[in-house]
């Protein structure tokens, strides 16, 4: 018996599976099927690199849309033009600007959106416009890469002025200038000891001063009494006393004016012999020396000869038997 | 006779009597051992120069320390007790073998005019004065330790000013084949020729100022 098949049950059930399986995809993928989206341009007048198709878009950093294009202006090549998607709701009113901002340090790029004020009329397409353009406004980072060269240049001269105030010759000059500095301090500090020590000399010199002033005027006073009462006899005595050397002197002459051989023969001659008598009174000096401390250790052996301890090397041993 | 001339007898009698034993026991009665060897110090590591350019340098006598000055070697045994070597003696005065030694060396290293014993009446530049501190057998434990240490101290005095120069120390140790005397005593001649390299440097460098 054949089995008969019902295909409108089968074909229901085909159909709701499908129904369902589709619903349950849109629950899946959040797809927002009731939502409502406006889309502006943005021109920018600098790069903005690092934003890309599906960047997030940010209203007061609340994400509220995203990029959907970049492309360059159509009128005006320097300028870039970026196509954005936002919800319906947001509140974009004349006077909302966009900026261009990135995120940390890693270079990705969103836009931010700052709205108008309270009550503003909503920004609608001009002329023959596709969307509404929203004003764009140089982010912190663009004012810095845009005045970065500017900058870099003024370090750049900043530096050069740095190493020329700090070349070489300049601080040589400011290390002499210190040295001189420090020495003309020293100087003056030294100079303070010095002039408080040359005061107290002077002084000092002074007081002898004033005292040798009176020696000397006491000293004039006897050397006028000396003159007057002994220098006249003292005169006449070393006058004599020069008179009695000269006759003596004569004499000496004399003597040796008559023994001028004899007198040379000593020098020549009887001199050189001292000097080597000399020499071996030295001599028998240190033989003496050590024969007198022989008597001083032992008079015995100076005299009958030494019967001392000796050390003999095959039995390593003195002869008393001593190692 | 009088009292003086007594004195003089007496005096005389004495000189005489000490003169003679300076030379040896007055009596001797011999010794019953074989006789002494003597032996010299003599350096031989180099010639001096014919005609010596260098300063004129007077060698005084050396002052030797206590014990040293004599013909006996000196051992000195490891108690400390000091003795000399049986059968082994210096060929004259120890301080005379080592004046002559040290005038020879310094002089064959240095070019100087080394001016030893009879050298007073010449006019020096310098005067080295020598002090010996030791120079001695110093035997060890086995024969194997068996040594000789000298130890000679330098003064250069420049007698224009009598400015002492220099006033160095000098050391030589040296282990000796004790079997003979030959080995101790060819020990000492070792060692002076070890301490002669080092002195003799130090002399080199420091005779020029005895010519100023």
């Amino acid at each position: 018996m054949e089995t008969r098949a019902s295909h409108i049950l089968v074909g229901g059930f085909v159909l709701a599976f499908l129904a369902g399986l589709i619903a349950f995809s849109i629950w899946i993928a959040k797809v927002d099927l009731d939502a409502e989206y406006t889309d502006y341009d943005i021109f920018f007048d600098a790069t903005v690199s690092g934003l890309y198709k599906r960047s997030v878009v940010y209203y007061s950093g609340i994400p509220v849309g995203d990029v959907r294009d970049i492309t360059l202006a159509p009128n005006d090549p320097q300028k870039v033009r970026v196509w954005i998607r936002l919800r319906a709701e947001v509140p974009v009113t004349d006077g909302a600007t966009a900026r261009l901002e990135f995120q940390g340090l890693t270079g990705v790029a969103y836009i931010e959106l700052t709205g108008g004020p309270p009550g503003g009329a909503p920004l609608v397409p001009e002329g023959d416009n596709e969307r509404a353009i929203i004003q764009a406004e140089a982010s912190a980072y663009q004012a810095v890469f845009a005045g970065a060269p500017d900058l870099l240049n003024q370090a750049t001269r900043a530096v050069v002025q740095v190493q020329k105030l700090l070349s070489d010759a300049n601080i040589a000059a400011v290390s002499g200038t210190l040295n001189n500095t420090n020495r003309l301090t020293g100087n003056l500090a030294r100079g303070t000891d010095d002039i408080e020590a040359i005061v107290a000399e002077a002084r000092v010199v002074l007081a002898k001063a004033s005292e040798a002033a009176d020696n000397i005027s006491r000293l004039a006073a006897s050397g006028n009494e000396l003159l007057a009462d002994d220098g006249v006899e003292l005169v006449a005595e070393a006058t004599r006393a020069m008179e009695d050397a000269q006759a003596v002197l004569q004499r000496v002459d004399g003597l040796v004016a008559a023994n001028e051989e004899a007198v040379t023969q000593f020098v020549s001659g009887s001199l050189p012999e001292v000097s080597r008598m000399i020499i071996d009174l030295r001599a028998t000096a240190r033989s003496l020396s050590r024969l007198m401390s022989r008597i001083e250790q032992d008079p015995a052996e100076v005299i009958f000869g030494g019967d001392e301890v000796k050390y003999n090397l095959k039995t390593r041993k003195t002869n008393e038997g001593e190692k | 006779m009088s009292a003086s001339s007594k004195i003089k007898t007496l005096l005389l009698s004495s000189l005489l009597m000490g003169s003679v034993a300076g030379c040896g026991p007055l009596i001797s009665f011999g010794g019953d051992g074989e006789p002494d060897e003597t032996y010299g110090l003599r350096y031989e590591a180099k010639q001096a120069e014919q005609f010596p350019a260098g300063p004129i340098v007077y060698v005084d006598s050396p002052q030797m320390a206590e014990g040293l000055d004599g013909h006996g070697v000196t051992v000195v045994m490891q108690n400390g007790r000091r003795t000399v070597l049986e059968r082994a003696a210096w060929s004259t005065h120890l301080s005379d073998l080592i004046r002559d030694y040290v005038a020879q060396s310094i002089g064959a290293q240095s070019g100087a005019n080394m001016i030893g014993e009879g050298g007073l009446d010449i006019t020096a530049g310098c005067r080295l004065g020598l002090k010996v501190w030791s120079f001695e057998f110093v035997p060890g434990e086995v024969a194997a330790e068996d040594g000789v240490s000298v130890v000679l101290q330098f003064s250069l005095v420049r007698i224009s000013d009598n400015q002492l120069l220099s006033h160095p120390t000098f050391a030589a140790s040296v282990t000796v084949d004790s079997n003979s005397v030959g080995g101790v005593m060819s020990g000492f001649s070792r060692a002076m020729d070890q301490a002669s390299s080092e002195y003799g440097g130090w002399f080199r460098e420091r005779m020029g100022q005895c010519s100023r």
